[in-house]
């Protein structure tokens, strides 16, 4: 039997679905990607380092954030530069902001519905206002944190190489902590909604791969670590992921040691669940959650537990900031770096990798002596964990043989939104 | 009853989809706004509809690399009464538009080992494609003008952006001149009503709100190359596509010279 869906909708970037149930327990399933190509890395090629940054960053609208900053991170390492600890402050507090504000859309108005078999959102939006409203709270708080620290929060403006172009100023900062208590109560609203869900049975033992680091949940820097415990530098990573490319698709995809993986917040719960914050370790317990989870639906309920981890970084950071921010001067700045410039006086690499909402963002960037970038790779969380989704739906689908068409593409929706794929990210 | 409210749809070719995500970032005032129109048509928040059509106001964001974006561009234009492209890359073409100067089969060879099969169309501005009836501009768009649009729509009134340039807005700020200070930024003949939100972070003025009417891009342009290396001055003005406007006003005056030598020989 085979089964088509075109058109997916509520995820970032466009996509289709092509499969089939075989005999026996078997299926098979390929996530098309329908996004056109916009050559991110091809383009970056032959412009000043300074530009990288803010072009890099439009390969995203939801997550702009983590590819600026990682892109600016990969320039840092290939030029030796160590920026200031307010500086990775800061750029921790917008990552910890972007990721509120992506789990809040994600969680709340692109997947929820699937777990209540609702596809209007403007109608699930009538059934539960006040989860709506703690969703749109969290993001608020996220989009405000970005404004203030990066100008803005769709393609941030201030974060240059070597720290930020512009400071926000403390007061602005402490208004944000005011928001707080209403972030937090919205935050444990929607980890008690995540309760409600009714997550399909699914168990498929696969690699998980996240960021790790010995006194954090990592998220900013560390060694990447997989479940069968091995631990990379970026730059090792970059050489041991295998990159593919299909025949016609505009998304790559990525293999570790000729296998799929899954990265994101489940991965990172997996992994790190022992390094969460106070209340969001309580939340854990709360949800009766027991790490390593090998169920990709419970991605979702990973995300309520991260809004209210990063609600409290968020928290961690701004009391820092708001008491301790001083001024001070980017490299780049205090370099007088100018466009043409490269202060190695040689062709240097660099690297880097974050984590973004959905998993391990890797840049590497090659410089020319003149400041030109000659190259660069960037391998998104998407293109990791799309060969991965669908060994799930391979798994997944045999359970679905006996319910209607329509339930079945729902179904199948479900699992794919829940992973939050973001093809825009993938095929860039 | 029937349904009097208009039909609004917000659809995407191919971008990076942040200026809908400038949209919902509104937050409430967006879930306001979907309570005053019907909004039939926004794949972020609802299952698409299996047949487009038709809409009163169509938002178009992102730019056509694949035939199927071409397809769903053409269809519509045809059911829309108004289409209104939304960004930077539905304006002008985005910063992907680099690969027009880059070589696009170049810029795709240097990303796929295997080409065959991948759609990589020249970038071209939406207007260029289809009839455009307003554009509202930025990377990303400034969302107030898409409400304002869309209130000025339901009082029947129509929606127009001033003519002011950026620098006029930085100004009134009092934020600090970066051309003064010798850096390089294109506010005084880029299109104001960003609230130079660049300048603000102390970043220079691409343009990518597109030029005022009647810019003197050639003369600016000359102007920086008084102060930058070429290189420098072209690489800025390449990033959203301000060249392109460049190098048409620098051949039309080379066609005008051309004309005036031609008169000068006749007489």
């Amino acid at each position: 039997m085979k089964i088509k869906i075109n058109h997916i909708e509520k995820t970032e970037g466009h996509l289709d679905f092509e499969g089939a149930l075989l005999a026996g327990d078997v299926a098979t399933a390929k996530i098309l990607t329908t996004e056109g190509v916009r050559l991110m890395e091809a383009i970056l090629t032959g412009r000043p380092f300074p530009q990288a940054p803010i072009i890099a960053a439009r390969i995203c609208g939801i997550c702009p954030v983590v590819h600026s900053l990682n892109c600016i991170k990969a320039i840092e390492n290939a030029f030796g530069f160590l920026v200031s600890d307010q500086t990775v402050k800061l750029r921790k507090l917008m990552e910890a902001a972007q990721i509120l504000h992506s789990h809040g859309l994600h969680f709340y108005f692109l997947s929820a519905p699937d777990f209540f078999g609702q596809g209007d959102d403007l109608k699930f939006i009538k059934k539960f206002p006040k989860e709506a409203a703690a969703a749109i709270a969290v993001r608020e708080f996220g989009l405000k944190i970005l404004e203030v620290v990066g100008g803005r929060a769709v393609h941030p403006i201030s974060c240059e190489v070597g720290g930020f172009k512009v400071l926000p100023e403390k007061e602005q900062l402490a208004v944000l902590l005011k928001k707080l208590p209403v972030v937090y109560n919205s935050a444990a609203r929607l980890v008690e909604f995540s309760k409600k869900f009714s997550i399909p049975e699914l168990f498929r033992q696969t690699e998980f791969m996240a960021l790790s680091a010995r006194t954090e949940y990592a998220y900013y820097d560390g060694k990447i670590k997989s479940l069968s415990g091995r631990k990379l530098n970026a730059k090792k990573f970059g050489h041991i992921i295998e990159e593919l490319q299909l025949p016609g698709l505009g998304a790559k995809r990525a293999n570790y040691k000729g296998k799929s993986y899954m990265v994101g917040a489940l991965a990172r719960l997996n992994l790190n669940s022992g390094k969460l914050n106070f209340k969001a370790k309580a939340a854990v317990k709360n949800l009766n959650l027991h790490f390593p989870i090998f169920n990709s639906f419970y991605n979702v309920a990973a995300q309520a537990v991260e809004i209210l981890h990063f609600t409290e970084e968020c928290e961690k950071l701004l009391m820092d900031l708001a008491k301790n921010l001083r001024p001070e001067k980017s490299i780049s700045e205090k370099l007088k770096l100018i466009a043409f410039a490269n202060p190695k006086g040689r062709s240097v690499w660099g690297f880097s990798a974050m984590e973004a909402p959905r998993g391990i963002l890797y840049d590497a960037i090659e410089i020319n002596r003149d400041g030109i970038i000659t190259a660069a790779n960037i391998i998104t969380p998407t293109v990791q964990f799309l060969n991965n989704l669908e060994k799930d739906l391979e798994a997944y689908m045999p359970t679905l043989k006996k319910i209607s068409k329509n339930q079945r593409a729902l179904e199948i929706k479900k699992l794919i939104r829940a992973y939050d794929p973001c093809i825009a990210c993938a095929t860039h | 009853m029937p349904n009097k409210k208009p039909k609004i749809a917000i659809v995407s070719l191919t971008c990076c989809e942040g200026c809908e995500f400038a949209l919902l970032d509104l937050g409430q005032r967006f879930l306001d706004l979907a309570k005053k129109v019907d909004i039939t048509n926004f794949r972020l928040l609802r299952d698409e509809p299996k047949k487009l059509g038709h809409y009163d106001l169509c938002f178009v964001e992102g730019s056509v690399v694949t035939a199927e974006n071409l397809e769903k561009l053409k269809k519509l234009r045809s059911v829309s009464k108004q289409l209104i492209v939304l960004g930077n890359c539905a304006q002008t073409g985005g910063v992907h538009r680099l690969k027009n100067w880059f070589g696009r089969m170049r810029a795709l060879g240097m990303v796929y080992k295997e080409v065959k099969g991948i759609e990589n169309k020249d970038i071209l501005p939406i207007s260029e494609i289809v009839k455009v009836d307003f554009e509202i501009p930025t990377c990303p768009v400034n969302a107030e003008e898409f409400l304002d649009l869309i209130y000025k729509f339901l009082a029947g009134r129509k929606f127009k952006i001033k003519q002011n340039p950026v620098c006029m807005e930085c100004q009134a700020r009092g934020y600090e001149c970066l051309l003064q200070k010798g850096e390089i930024c294109l506010g005084p003949i880029t299109l104001g009503g960003c609230g130079a939100i660049c300048l603000k972070s102390k970043q220079g003025c691409w343009g990518c709100r597109g030029l005022l009417e009647e810019p003197a891009v050639k003369k600016f342009a000359d102007f920086l190359l008084t102060r930058h290396p070429k290189k420098e001055v072209e690489s800025v003005l390449e990033v959203f596509g301000i060249k392109d406007d460049w190098q048409g006003e620098a051949e039309k005056e080379w066609e005008k010279e051309k004309k005036s030598k031609a008169l000068m020989i006749v007489d």
